[in-house]
């Protein structure tokens, strides 16, 4: 078994409102390898991007961590200093941030942008080193040399993406959390955009966190599925595990909403999928238990404990392992 | 299946449409963009017609004029037999009332100061129909045609207290309620999660197939065009690329751009990916002259052929046309 490069244990982080402390991620637990990715789905507003964010330290002012254990790199990222995770962030853990692509300066050379993040981190690096890393990451996210000089209006939407791409990796992190890296790409670009992803993420060796709506997109690109509803992790496995056997509603549900291009269409209306709304999310129960058939009085009451599918598969639900 | 009836409720005739771009205060003079470029199609009665394109093929600029909200430079628009520009007064009345929309963002296309029985009530009010009795009765029988259930609980509700897919709902009700014959929705998803796209999916289907409504569906999914539609017109560019039943579009693609997008699909880590791999990785400069569009992208392309001349719609067979010079 390799060495975890990023260990979440049991992390909660709650927005202070004016009745008190809302949760938005409760007890979240999971682990990323050198090399390896997570990708964590579930729909918007279930905590993703909090806890992308929670990990970079970089929390609204209204929202804390309330609990839990962040281990990265032998050190715990929810008890070091602000001065040394300044240190940690971009330089060991980077970000791409949702719709980033609309964040380059518009008055700067996309060059100067890449070369500004290489140098505020690494302020010893000479500026021929500077350039040669800047072409080197151009290289890497498919980026032709002679479009250095351009201003980012010159470049399509999928390419400011990959300059977006090219500066989170800038200074060598060795984890990268991708929030929603392609939402609003259209799919040949996305789809180009996800390869990108893939090959540095194999190719340098890169741990990552994925987090998407989309399970489809998610399912191409990571090697391990978290899957998210309000606020809480609700199965987590490997990708073939969670897709083959969903052991989770609604995880189920997410799978059997996957539209495929198979010979036969999808009998639309035979399919069974949620029939209620999302309940009040933070009621005590199990966070779906208002859309799941299986739902008993337990369910109501209280969340499951985690059961065991399999070593790397595990469910939140006491149903689990059922038969249906 | 395609048992539905054959005659078109909808035709497009050689329809372009441009628009003006880039009239700058630098004083550069504008550029003319082609949205649409010279389209032709039918849409029959009954058929659920996908339209698939990346965002600025002229998806959206096509259902904007179906409706009415802009007209063509060139061609001709038929609903029903009868040229949709040269309606006035209460034949124009009666169009708008047979064709509805159900647009992309449930989060801006409902007024957040009306409540849901305002939003769904208001096309019976400008249109005259009804009173205030029957009018609520109508507002909840569409609310629950869009499966809004018990329909009370929403009337008095605003927008901001839904979901989105409660929303996207709300927006269905209200294209629902003066019972039109075409409905067009673009991309009436893509806002929302998959889980809740595909609960949106299934009330199309169902409206179909209860009320025998005609749609026009606008999306850039190909699966989603798979799985709902009969037949489907892939546009790039403004031209029509490729057109046919959707399991033969999808199943057996002759275009190299729809191969593209095929290609470009999530495949959930299964191996039966087709692997066309029509797309060139650095794209090649776009000619001056009259062209294939897709040249410039395309793997395929024949020299002095693709560059030099932009391909006809060719029919391949009775249902199935393509623009290629390929076949």
């Amino acid at each position: 078994m390799t060495t975890a490069l990023l260990e979440v244990d049991n992390l909660s982080i709650g927005y202070r409102t004016t009745t008190g402390i809302d949760l938005a991620v409760d007890g979240v637990s999971f682990r990323v390898d050198r090399g390896g990715s997570l990708g964590l789905v579930g729909e918007s507003g279930c905590g993703k991007t909090t806890i992308g964010m929670g990990l970079m330290r970089l929390l609204a002012s209204n929202a804390r961590i309330v609990s839990g254990q962040v281990r990265f790199e032998g050190e715990d990222l929810t008890t070091v200093s602000e001065e040394r995770m300044r240190e940690i962030r971009w330089r060991r853990i980077s970000m791409i941030f949702q719709a980033a692509m609309n964040a380059l300066n518009p008055v700067h050379r996309v060059q100067d942008q890449i070369a500004e993040a290489i140098i505020t981190h690494e302020p010893g690096l000479s500026s021929h080193a500077v350039a040669h890393r800047t072409r080197s990451l151009f290289e890497l996210v498919k980026i032709p040399e002679d479009r250095l000089q351009d201003y980012p209006h010159q470049f399509s939407g999928g390419m400011r993406q990959r300059v977006i791409i090219a500066m989170a990796l800038a200074c060598n992190p060795s984890l990268i959390i991708a929030d929603e890296p392609t939402t609003a790409l259209d799919v040949i670009v996305q789809n180009q955009i996800l390869r990108a992803i893939g090959t540095f993420q194999k190719e340098m060796n890169i741990g990552m966190i994925f987090i998407s709506h989309d399970l489809a997109v998610v399912a191409d690109v990571c090697t391990h599925i978290g899957v998210m509803h309000a606020g809480s992790l609700v199965e987590y496995g490997l990708r073939q595990e969670v897709l083959d056997c969903p052991g989770h509603p609604y995880t189920q549900m997410l799978v059997n909403s996957l539209l495929t291009l198979s010979d036969e269409p999808a009998d639309l209306s035979s399919l069974v999928g949620p029939t209620g709304t999302n309940g009040p999310a933070m009621s005590g129960g199990c966070p779906v238990h208002t859309m799941c058939q299986n739902a008993t009085a337990a369910c109501r009451r209280e969340q499951a404990d985690w059961v065991a599918l399999s070593t790397t598969h595990r469910v939140r639900c006491q149903h689990a392992g059922e038969q249906p | 299946m395609n048992t539905h009836g054959s005659s078109p409720i909808l035709s497009m005739t050689d329809v372009t449409k441009t628009y003006r771009s880039g009239d700058s205060l630098l004083g550069s003079s504008g550029s003319r963009v082609v949205a649409l470029d010279h389209i032709s199609l039918d849409i029959n009665a009954g058929e659920i017609f996908g339209l698939v394109g990346e965002s600025g093929s002229g998806k959206t600029t096509a259902s904007r004029l179906i409706v009415g909200l802009e007209s063509p430079d060139d061609g001709r628009i038929q609903f029903d037999g009868k040229d949709i520009l040269g309606l006035k007064g209460r034949a124009r009345r009666e169009f708008t009332k047979q064709v509805q929309v159900i647009f992309q963002d449930p989060y801006q296309s409902l007024n957040a100061h009306f409540s849901i029985f305002d939003t769904v009530c208001e096309p019976l009010v400008i249109h005259g129909v009804g009173d205030r009795a029957s009018r609520r009765i109508r507002v909840c029988e569409a609310l629950e045609t869009a499966e809004l259930t018990p329909p009370e609980s929403y009337l008095n509700r605003y927008p901001h207290q839904l979901s989105g897919g409660q929303r996207q709902r709300v927006a269905i009700a209200r294209a629902m309620i003066l019972e039109p014959r075409f409905l067009i929705a673009d991309e009436p998803t893509s806002m929302l999660d998959a889980s809740i796209s595909f609960q949106i999916f299934r009330l199309l289907h169902r409206l179909r197939e209860t009320f025998g409504v005609t749609m026009l569906f606008i999306t850039h999914s190909l699966a989603a065009a798979r799985n709902l539609c009969d037949r489907v017109g892939v546009i790039y560019r403004g031209r029509l690329v490729e057109q046919g039943t959707a399991r033969e579009t999808i199943m057996h693609p002759r275009h190299p751009y729809t191969k593209a997008l095929l290609d470009a699909h999530p495949r959930f880590g299964c191996s039966n990916h087709h692997g066309y791999d029509t797309l060139l990785d650095v794209e090649r400069p776009r000619p001056k002259n009259d062209h294939c569009l897709f040249y410039p992208r395309c793997r395929l392309a024949i020299n002095n052929t693709c560059n030099l001349q932009a391909p006809k719609l060719k029919n391949l067979d009775a249902a199935h046309r393509v623009s290629c010079f390929l076949y």
